[in-house]
């Protein structure tokens, strides 16, 4: 009998451990705490080369903003163009407006440190920013169908390419592209390409957007951040009072 | 020379701006609100000092060179950041003397974003990593 249960626990654990296993063997681990890195020149040039060239760098990421009416080259469709000019920046100081997070297509880029945690079938991505969490499923799973619920982190797939991280987003909701006086669709689709550097301190980031119904076209943007062992994100803990 | 390659120098032309620039993100339109290559000085008494995201604030009141009393309002960036730059909810207190640098705000003549808060002892707090101090 216990030579039964002992057999049964055994089998129990051997399905168990793979899925508990902290990651797939030959993908590099980029857990830990990473903050934003100015960098003079962008050292991450290997994924510029796999940006597809007719997508539009927006130059706004890290902390830079674009001045009203500068949508950073992209061009905006009709109905954008009708968004920005009946968009009222006053609101962005009102409280109802105050606590109102971004999505992922805007908060990555967002000069505030991250954690990631990363498993086999998962990395999860915690963000200072608004204390946003964002689940990457690496299982092999594809996108749920349109009426699975939309979000600010959206639903995201990934897999690994070599040592790059290919992450594809859909399900957003309508949220800020750049600050600027219109949002993107709930239909944009994100494509994201993350990359260590072989010295494991620098993590590199492309997004490629595609929102037709929004701008004409892709768009792109280029984040890095650096390794700082033994920190950890704080809690944001909006508090709406700061608006009037 | 490979079209790539072009744009890769591009980028890192455009890319060299932004992410050599300091930290003046908000969670509302910095540039619309505020004017980034603008400077504000003003002195006064600290009435208030809320520090909390996505803002911290501080009221202080200024006397104008009209001998009147003028309500101030300046915010910080998230004070998330600000923490690891050594602030904290006790950095400024009510009744401090203060002379506060920032960036003025467009539409509001006594509102500013902060660089710097200097304290009566000289002691400086700055809002951004790098601030070259003895130039404030």
């Amino acid at each position: 009998m216990r030579h039964l249960f002992h057999t049964k626990l055994l089998l129990v654990l051997s399905l168990l451990l793979p899925a508990l296993s902290t990651q797939a063997a030959d993908a590099p681990d980029i857990s830990g705490f990473w903050t934003v890195k100015f960098e003079q020149t962008p050292s991450g040039t290997e994924l510029f080369e796999k940006l597809p060239g007719d997508a539009i760098f927006i130059n706004d990421a890290g902390g830079g903003e674009l001045a009203e009416g500068d949508f950073g080259g992209i061009q905006l469709t009709e109905s954008a163009l009708q968004e920005v000019s009946e968009y009222d920046f006053d609101y962005e100081f009102s409280m109802s407006y105050t606590c109102m997070p971004p999505s992922a297509v805007f908060y990555m880029q967002a000069p505030f440190p991250m954690e990631v945690d990363q498993g086999r079938d998962l990395i999860v991505f915690r963000m200072e920013y608004f204390d946003m969490v964002r689940v990457i499923y690496l299982d092999g799973r594809g996108h749920p169908g349109d009426d699975y619920p939309h979000s600010k982190n959206g639903h995201s797939i990934g897999h690994w390419e070599g040592d790059e991280l290919v992450v594809d987003s859909t399900h957003f909701v309508p949220s800020t592209f750049m600050n600027n006086g219109f949002n993107h669709s709930d239909d944009i689709h994100m494509v994201e390409r993350f990359k260590m550097s072989k010295d494991g301190e620098t993590l590199w980031l492309t997004q490629v957007y595609e929102d037709p119904a929004v701008f004409a076209g892709k768009a792109s943007r280029y984040m890095a951040w650096r390794k700082v062992p033994g920190e950890n994100i704080y809690p944001y803990d909006c508090d709406p009072s700061f608006g009037r | 020379m490979k079209k790539p390659f072009r744009r890769v120098l591009s980028i890192i032309g455009l890319t060299s701006f932004i992410l050599a620039a300091p930290t003046i993100y908000a969670h509302h339109s910095f540039a619309v609100h505020f004017l980034p290559e603008g400077e504000v000085k003003a002195s006064g008494v600290v009435k208030s000092f809320r520090f909390a995201n996505p803002h911290g604030v501080l009221e202080f009141t200024v006397i104008n060179d009209k001998g009147e009393e003028v309500q101030w309002r300046a915010e910080t960036n998230s004070p998330s950041l600000l923490r690891r730059r050594g602030w904290s909810r006790d950095s400024i207190k009510a009744g401090q003397e203060v002379t506060v640098t920032g960036w003025p705000a467009r539409n509001d003549e006594y509102y500013m974003r902060i660089r710097t808060v200097t304290f009566a002892d000289g002691t400086i707090l700055a809002t951004q990593a790098g601030i070259n101090l003895s130039q404030d």
